[in-house]
């Protein structure tokens, strides 16, 4: 078992550094001044030889493979470049947004996984009626919304009409400002989860074993939630392991929308105002963490399936 | 049955076929929408009732839908209804572009590294799997950031995001018929290894090549919205869909209906390609 | 007799000791209540205020720290700060400084003027690359101690505890200007010494508030310095919340959870006419000049003629109405209308397409001409005004081609040369000449390579120049000059709107940039509870 994961984490080396090789090259092919960053861009006038001297001093006038280097060796150790427009450690700038976006992304998932599989499974069983159409229909609904526009719209109902929910930011953390941003970022989510649930439960039921179980005499009820639902849920924590980079992608424009303070947002601020060194080190984190996500859920899924054997 | 389906493009009871695909209510609501939009991206400077890109007037700005004015207009005064349907150009020109590049780059890999196997395969894997190790419209963001923002820009950026899974895909499908006896049986009667590929392993990939770029047409439409609407895909005055609802955020106290309307667009174009690619899958591929 | 009259002295001279200081210390506000404003242009990203330039930080700073002077907040003039007086030598080269002796840290330490040697050398100091050390450019020694040829700066002495002097190579009308900024402000060694780059995150000055915490891109929480040397501030409390939708700023402020905020244009267009809001708004003409840039040595415009053209094509009151729903003040010259140096008599380019086309077909271009124009997507200076204006143009024969980029980008073509023309906004000097100095030769790549060694003459002069009044009316001839020359359309000047809720007071018009608020003596009656 651990030879598996040990397997797993070396194969997963050569991918991050393929990762943070491209986050740098892409960051690095960018013209624009870092250090104008720093000014009023209303009325800004760095004198030329102030910019010349700074642009040194930050290292930004080596040459590109030394940098590179210099930069992978520092990741290495956890430090993922210094931000001119913070003038702060990128690594601490990406730990402090860390909070927000792991609430939202937890609420999110617990939220969407709950609903989704409930209507997953409500679907399976009233399978053909009403019910599961009605259930379908709202599962393909959720699967084609732009998260964003759905953001929108909830704010145009919650905030702006009813003055129900605030608008943006998370405040105090009080769960009114929870509420929106999770429910924008679950539905996409729980729609496909409940997809999934929905064929898998509908799979397992047809299987030999359930059959056995049935013509055994087990009451309904012990047939389905004993036998069927455990193994219908496994493929369900592989999607839901796969979804999460969806559920980061999706995190960005939610935070936009919200005005969450979190690392989406970082990413799109940092993006538009141009500070290439915290957008390479928070894609090169989300990354990471995403890649991380999916040998968890990888392991999680070969202890759950007896059917799997680690070769 | 399986035979059937591996014939498909070589035309065999293609009648029947057809209507067995459109028994499947979501293939035809799907064809049903996509079929729409084609149309009125085609026929859309006739359907516009104005300019899209300039104002008749500025003090237009603002108007709630009316008989003039049907979906209302903008900050500017532009018709919001002209915008969107000139939109439909710009999202159907993308899903297409964008995964005519992906097909082809995903194809032509796929088919190098399942086919010359050994050191080919291994590094054009890797890059597969590094691929999948970033969420894709992030990469997409990434690719916009360093390329500058833009259309052009963002089918490149978009791009390269779709070809690993159909890379992955063909490549599967070329293992798997490579050692078919049929390909050994043209390879001992001395055919050439491009006829090999065209004539057996290609044929096979088309099916689930079909279905992924379908889908992935929806994905690709999806991320060019959320793209423009962060600003960084088609620029104004372009009326992209996703940078119009952007753009109307400010009035959204003023002015709800910028921010709905071409959301309800969005909304309809990737449900149908949705709805297209599970019929088709359905129908061609189940086990994808 | 006698009696009576020392009775009487003594009564007097109670009466003066008990109304004395009432009438020094006349302050109508109310103390208490926390009050909550938005943070203009996003999160301050640095406290430090030696380590960047940009309002967004500056509006905080300003409240944290405090300097040798300070900017009056109407007339952007320079007033006492800490030091409570100061007397300039008649060569205009030595500035002697007296400071009040009960001035503090928020640490409790009295402020002495060696403090203010170790932070303008901080300042100036490369270890610390501040983009903002210009602010001593003059000062004898500041650059052979940023060479590292000298341990410290010549020019700055210690004359006693509480006298500063400094001494400059030249003389220069507006050198008191910058240090009223925040990054001239004083600061604590010790505390910067025990920070580090922490220093940015956990700001210590001597400013009317102290700092509390920053949660990123959410709040930055300060609360009130009781020991302030002019006496503390009415507020407890001040936070900046960092929301970035003007929709949602609108809707925390109908919601009552938001005091004051900066309002944009689309806000501003649905309210201005509305009287629910009238003791809601307070406006400003800031001193940020939004302009054309036509680049002087390329053609069409390296002749006036054409560059005029362009003024009086454009209806500029209509513009500024429909696309920036009237946050504007139709520029006259360049120099802004609330400078205290602004000309009133000055008359600007009218609406007159006739006279545009006059003159365009007096320069050879009465079949049109196609202009190609740089713009960002700022709603009140981008591609929305390019948008609306392009009617106007065409209407003369002039056919604007936009060019969409990001400002960054945008900047950096400006000062390449890379350009036809471009659509931006500029200024932010309290000073009028320094304002207008943008137009001399050597600030050629900041605006548009306009080049007049006459002007350059009069610019030079008035910087030179000690007396205030002569400086005015150069500052006129200066204004005449450049709108003759026409090189940038003159647009507007940029109408800052604060919108407040009715019970908040003290907010003032402040034209260096309106969000630019000293918070000491706002205050909010009632408090609300929240």
């Amino acid at each position: 078992m651990w030879v598996y994961i040990l397997r797993r984490l070396l194969q997963m080396l050569p991918v991050l550094i393929g990762i943070t090789l491209i986050a740098f090259i892409l960051m690095n092919i960018v013209p624009g001044t870092a250090i104008m960053m720093m000014m009023d861009p209303r009325a800004a006038n760095i004198p030329p030889e102030l910019e010349a001297r700074l642009l040194e001093q930050y290292g930004l006038l080596d040459p590109l493979p030394i940098r590179y280097l210099k930069f992978l060796g520092n990741a290495l150790r956890g430090d993922l470049g210094f931000s001119l427009r913070f003038n702060q450690s990128v690594t601490k700038i990406v730990i402090e947004r860390l909070p927000p976006t792991a609430l939202l992304a937890a609420s999110s998932i617990t939220l969407a996984t709950f609903m989704g599989v409930l209507l997953g499974i409500i679907a399976a069983l009233r399978r053909g009626k009403l019910t599961d159409t009605f259930a379908m229909i709202i599962s393909l609904i959720g699967a084609s919304m732009p998260v964003f526009w759905f953001g929108i719209l909830m704010i145009l109902l919650f905030s702006v009409q009813l003055n129900w929910l605030p608008a943006s930011g998370w405040g105090s953390g009080g769960i009114k400002f929870l509420i929106m941003p999770t429910i924008a970022l679950g539905y996409g989510f729980a729609a496909i989860i409940a997809r999934v649930t929905r064929s898998s439960v509908l799979e397992v039921l047809g299987m030999d074993y359930i059959r056995t179980a049935r013509a055994k005499g087990l009451q309904e009820k012990v047939v389905i939630y004993k036998h069927g639902m455990k193994n219908a849920l496994i493929p369900v924590i592989t999607v839901v392991g796969g979804q999460v980079g969806r559920l980061l992608s999706g995190a960005v424009l939610t935070e936009t929308v919200f005005g969450w303070p979190g690392l989406g947002r970082l990413l799109v601020d940092s993006i538009q105002m141009r500070d290439l060194p915290t957008v390479q080190g928070c894609l090169i984190f989300i990354a990471v963490v995403f890649v991380l996500i999916n040998l968890i859920t990888d392991i999680f899924y070969a202890l759950l399936d007896p059917r799997i054997q680690y070769r | 049955m399986k035979k059937q389906q591996e014939q498909i493009g070589i035309s065999y009871g293609f009648g029947r076929e057809f209507r067995r695909f459109f028994r499947s209510s979501s293939a035809k609501i799907g064809a049903f929408l996509i079929i729409s939009l084609a149309l009125i991206a085609l026929f859309a400077p006739l359907l516009a009732p104005h300019n899209p890109y300039q104002p008749d007037s500025l003090r237009d700005a603002f108007q709630a839908p009316s008989s003039k004015f049907p979906l209302g207009t903008d900050q500017l005064g532009r018709c919001l209804l002209s915008r969107i349907i000139f939109g439909t150009r710009i999202s159907l020109t993308v899903g297409l572009v964008v995964q005519g590049i992906s097909v082809f780059i995903g194809v032509t890999l796929g088919l190098l590294a399942g086919f010359w196997e050994g050191k080919v395969d291994d590094l054009i894997n890797g890059l597969i799997n590094t691929m999948f190790g970033f969420p894709g419209f992030l990469f997409a963001l990434a690719v916009v950031t360093a390329l500058g923002p833009g259309i052009y820009n963002m089918f490149i950026a978009l791009g390269l995001v779709g070809w690993p899974i159909i890379a992955r895909v063909v490549r599967g499908q070329v293992f798997s018929v490579k050692n078919k006896e049929y390909v050994e049986a043209a390879r001992a009667i001395g055919c050439r290894n491009f006829r090999i590929i065209w004539r057996h392993i290609l044929p096979q990939c088309i099916s689930p090549v079909l279905v992924l770029a379908t889908l992935g047409m929806a994905t690709a439409i999806m991320a060019e919205a959320g793209l423009s609407f962060l600003g960084l895909g088609a620029q104004p005055p372009s009326p992209s869909w996703g940078s119009i609802i952007a753009r109307g955020r400010d009035y959204i106290w003023d002015a709800p209906w910028i921010t709905t309307f071409p959301g309800i667009a969005i909304f309809l174009t990737v449900l149908g390609f949705n709805l297209l690619g599970d019929g088709l899958r359905d129908f061609l591929d189940p086990r994808l | 007799m006698k009696k009576a009259l020392g009775f009487l002295l003594v009564m007097f001279l109670l009466m003066g000791v008990f109304v004395t200081p009432g009438v020094l210390a006349q302050r109508e506000g109310e103390y208490g209540g926390t009050l909550i404003r938005d943070a203009a242009y996003g999160d301050p990203e640095n406290l430090d205020p030696i380590v960047r330039g940009r309002i967004s930080a500056m509006m905080v700073t300003m409240n944290l720290f405090d300097g040798l002077v300070a900017h009056d907040p109407e007339s952007a003039a320079v007033i006492p700060a800490i030091a409570e007086r100061w007397t300039i030598s008649d060569d205009g080269l030595v500035y002697t400084f007296y400071l009040r002796n009960d001035a503090y840290f928020h640490n409790g330490r009295n402020i002495t003027a060696h403090d203010f040697i170790y932070s303008f050398e901080r300042l100036v100091d490369p270890v610390n690359a501040s983009p903002l050390s210009f602010y001593l450019e003059g000062v004898i020694g500041k650059e052979a101690f940023e060479e590292g040829t000298a341990d410290n700066i010549e020019g700055l002495k210690v004359l006693e505890d509480y006298v500063l002097e400094i001494t400059l190579e030249g003389p220069n009308t507006s050198f008191l200007v910058p240090l009223g900024f925040p990054a001239a402000g004083v600061v604590p060694k010790e505390d910067v010494d025990r920070l580090g780059r922490d220093f940015g995150h956990q700001p210590v000055g001597s400013g009317p508030f102290k700092f509390v915490s920053w949660t990123k891109d959410d709040r930055v929480v300060l609360e009130v310095f009781e020991d302030y040397y002019k006496g503390r501030a009415y507020l407890d409390g001040l936070v900046f919340r960092v929301i970035p939708e003007a929709a949602s700023k609108e809707a925390d402020f109908r919601a009552g959870n938001l005091d004051a905020f900066i309002a944009p244009a689309s806000i501003y267009r649905r309210v201005r006419n509305d009287p629910a809001f009238t003791d809601k708004i307070t406006t400003v003409a800031e001193f940020f000049t939004r302009h054309i840039g036509f680049h002087t040595q390329k053609e069409p415009f390296n002749d006036v003629r054409v560059r005029q053209a362009f003024n009086y094509a454009i209806d500029t009151e209509a513009i500024i109405d429909i696309v920036l729903g009237g946050k504007g003040i139709p520029a006259v010259g360049f120099l802004p209308s609330s400078s205290y140096a602004f000309n009133k008599e000055m008359e600007g380019y009218g609406y007159d397409p006739d006279k545009a086309r006059e003159l365009l077909a007096a320069a050879g271009y009465a079949d049109g001409v196609e202009v190609p124009i740089m713009t960002n997507e700022h709603p009140e200076w981008g591609l929305p005004v390019v948008e609306g204006i392009m009617g106007y143009l065409s209407d003369v024969g002039i056919t604007l081609k936009p060019e969409v980029m990001e400002t960054g980008v945008l900047y950096d073509r400006i000062r390449n040369g890379n350009y036809v023309s471009y659509i931006y906004s500029t200024g932010g000097d309290p000073h009028p000449v320094d304002y207008l100095y943008r137009f001399h030769t050597s600030r050629q790549e900041d605006i548009n390579r306009y080049s007049n060694p006459e002007l350059d003459a009069l610019l030079e002069e008035a910087k030179r120049t000690a007396d205030d009044q002569k400086v005015v009316q150069m500052v006129h001839e200066i204004d005449q000059m450049i709108l003759e020359a026409a090189p940038i359309y003159f647009f507007h000047y940029n109408m800052a709107v604060m919108m407040h809720q009715d019970y908040v007071y003290g907010i003032k018009s402040a034209p260096i940039d309106m969000a630019m608020q000293d918070m000491w003596d706002v205050w909010m009656d009632p408090a609300p509870t929240r």
